[in-house]
């Protein structure tokens, strides 16, 4: 996993890992931190004078690069926060908050113009709105990667309130969807325990649906859209308007994760309905694009187990489960909701 | 073997384990079930092939022949290590899981699979105890619940073809599936294929009476499923202080369950097979998988 590699390291940095001489813990030195990040674009580098850090010693680092008003280095530092927070969130997600709640704190001093000066042109609002909803994004969807949908939900909604846009109003409905997926009215005993699951599964994803609906609107060649709106169809029985839904989808679809997730989407329809021979293409088209996917891999397997094939599916499964690394970067796959796209366009603007 | 697996290219019965097994004797198929007879917590011994009565698919069969306690375990223990885990709980866990493998004879042997997002193999089985207790020592809990694609993953690690060892599969988890690709469905109709014997033990919260209450769901109904599609036995364990008995109870059922064999009579060849195990002159709890599936 990508992420938690850089994950251990950072928490090791952060979390007691004593380093032969310890930097002075002054404004400074967390600047000299963020300008390490901005010129090599390491965390994992950057972060290590900050090692053993009280949030208050950050927090107060923070407050003055906010009073420096410079935006680029304010904007530098909120980066180096989602990047710490998105790294760690797999091991700690208390630890991730914090460094998600300073990064806020971060993108509320980027204000569009330092006090005093004129009023800043409506681009830059607009560029402002977008750093600050992009960045909620990928925060957000460092949660939801990890099923923090609490936290998830209530970043997202600031990143609609920041910008409306298709990318955070599809995240938004994989939170739904994500929520839905829990209630299970088999959990329960009682009629009426039983109707309450049945009932908020329902509600969420159709939430989920309005979401991706939405997100149509405001784009309408949203390919991850389309593709999770077919999900949500099928997960509610409707399996003619999600096979149109994963064909848009897929057809529109340019990043891998948008072609993996309609594959492996597709393949769930086919063999729903049986279709065990299009089902595999799907499925080895999935795994294709991400050959170490641990979904893809199981997925694929089992298709050739209920297609008769089960020499195939112990071997598919076999050599899998036989040569797993640790550290390899399957996760991203396993549970792809991380913004990765969202995270690119932010951290482009402030490495140089 | 290899004769074997040409006849198995003409039939292939997925049921390959030791619950249910098919093999092969002149263009034949050999069924071996699994069967467990306890009274109450006490395995009932002693039984020959005349205490049983077997229906494949309706029809009466003759048994061919029985053996108890002669055949060498092949143990996969499938752990739940996701983040519910953490703490003294896990700690009983591994406690519980060393125990058991130091229980195990010498000719057993016993790999270790691990899940919570993702599944891992952590020991291959093999015969030698140390690598299996060297891992189960370095457990850590963290993450969410793979569960489903653990039990296909697990599954899938059997042998292609029978071998002399007892295939058997001990699923232990505190909850519900929050990660998997896999549906539960595909997970019990892979349990119904490979032919092995899964046994599960779940770790209920204390307060669970019989009857789910205010936010506390009932225990799993599919690890209920997954347990009886295994022809194995699914325990609770309502404190992690149980666990180290369930464990022990676990392998000493694993030991006293009967081998019976069958040629099929009087049935057409493809498809599920139910299959029903009764006594017959003797009393006890019978305890078998309900089928194999021949393709």
């Amino acid at each position: 996993m990508r992420h938690t590699v850089a994950g251990v390291a950072l928490l090791a940095c952060c979390a007691g890992e004593v380093p032969a001489q310890e930097a002075p813990r002054s404004t400074e030195t967390y600047r000299a931190a963020v300008e390490k990040y901005v010129a090599t674009g390491d965390p994992v580098a950057a972060v290590k004078p900050l090692l053993g850090w009280s949030r208050d010693e950050l927090a107060a680092a923070v407050k003055d690069v906010i009073n420096a008003a410079d935006v680029k280095r304010v904007e530098a530092a909120a980066m180096l926060h989602l990047e710490i927070g998105t790294a760690i969130v797999g091991i700690s997600t208390p630890s991730a908050a914090g460094y998600f709640d300073l990064g806020t704190e971060l993108l509320a001093g980027l204000t569009p113009s330092p006090p005093g000066a004129p009023a800043p042109l409506p681009a830059r609002r607009e560029e402002v709105a977008r750093i600050r909803s992009t960045w909620l994004r990928v925060a957000g969807s460092a949660f939801l990667s990890v099923g923090d949908v609490a936290r998830s939900r209530q970043l997202l909604s600031r990143a609609l309130r920041a910008l409306r846009s298709a990318e955070t109003l599809t995240m938004r409905g994989m939170v739904d969807e994500s929520e839905g997926a829990v209630y299970n009215p088999d959990d329960w005993d009682l009629l009426t325990q039983k109707a309450r699951a049945s009932r908020e599964r329902v509600r969420l994803l159709y939430d989920a649906e309005s979401h991706y609906r939405e997100a149509l609107k405001e784009n309408p060649g949203y390919a991850l859209a389309h593709i999770r709106l077919g999900r949500v169809m099928f997960l509610s029985g409707k399996a003619k308007e999600a096979q149109a839904y994963l064909e848009r989808g897929i057809a529109a679809a340019t990043e891998p994760s948008e072609r993996y997730f309609g594959a492996m989407f597709m393949g769930a329809l086919q063999q729903a309905a049986r279709d065990y021979a299009n089902a595999r293409q799907s499925f080895e088209r999935a795994v294709k694009i991400a050959p170490r996917s641990q979904n893809a891999i199981v997925a694929l397997a089992n298709i050739e187990l209920l297609g008769g094939r089960p020499d195939r599916a112990q071997q598919i499964a076999g050599s899998y489960i036989t040569s797993v690394n640790a550290n390899e970067s399957w996760w991203s796959f396993k549970n792809p909701t991380l913004d990765t796209g969202g995270m690119a366009w932010l951290k482009k603007r402030v490495v140089q | 073997m290899r004769a074997l697996a040409c006849l198995a290219a003409i039939v292939i019965v997925a049921a390959s384990g030791g619950a249910a097994q098919p093999t092969f004797r002149a263009g034949v198929d050999v069924v071996r079930i699994d069967v467990s007879v306890m009274n109450g917590i006490v395995p009932v011994a002693g039984l020959n092939k005349e205490n049983f009565a077997i229906t494949d698919n309706g029809v009466p069969q003759t048994v061919e022949s029985i053996s108890m306690d002669t055949v060498p375990l092949d143990l996969t223990l499938v752990l739940d290590t996701s983040g519910s885990l953490a703490g003294e709980r896990l700690t009983n866990l591994i406690t519980a899981a060393i125990g058991l493998v130091k229980t195990l004879q010498v000719d057993d042997a016993a790999s270790l699979l691990t899940f919570s997002d993702p599944v891992r193999l952590a020991v291959p089985s093999t015969r030698d105890r140390q690598p299996v207790l060297d891992a189960l020592s370095k457990l850590q809990a963290e993450g969410s619940t793979s569960l489903n694609d653990a039990i296909f993953f697990g599954l899938q690690m059997r042998p292609g073809e029978p071998g002399d060892a007892r295939q058997v599969m001990l699923v232990f988890s505190d909850g519900r599936d929050t990660a998997s690709w896999l549906t539960g469905a595909d997970a019990l109709e892979a349990t119904r294929r490979a032919g092995v014997l899964v046994h599960v033990i779940e770790l209920v919260q204390d307060q669970y009476i019989g009857v789910s209450s205010g936010n506390q769901p009932r225990p799993s109904e599919f690890l209920r499923e997954l347990a009886s599609a295994g022809g194995g036995r699914r325990w609770f364990a309502k404190s992690a202080r149980d666990l180290r008995q369930l464990f022990g109870t676990a392998l000493h059922e694993l030991r006293a369950r009967y081998l019976i064999t069958y040629y099929p009579s009087n049935v057409s060849r493809e498809g599920w097979h139910d299959v029903t195990v009764t006594l017959k002159g003797a009393r006890g709890d019978v305890t078998a998988r309900p089928g194999y599936f021949v393709r």
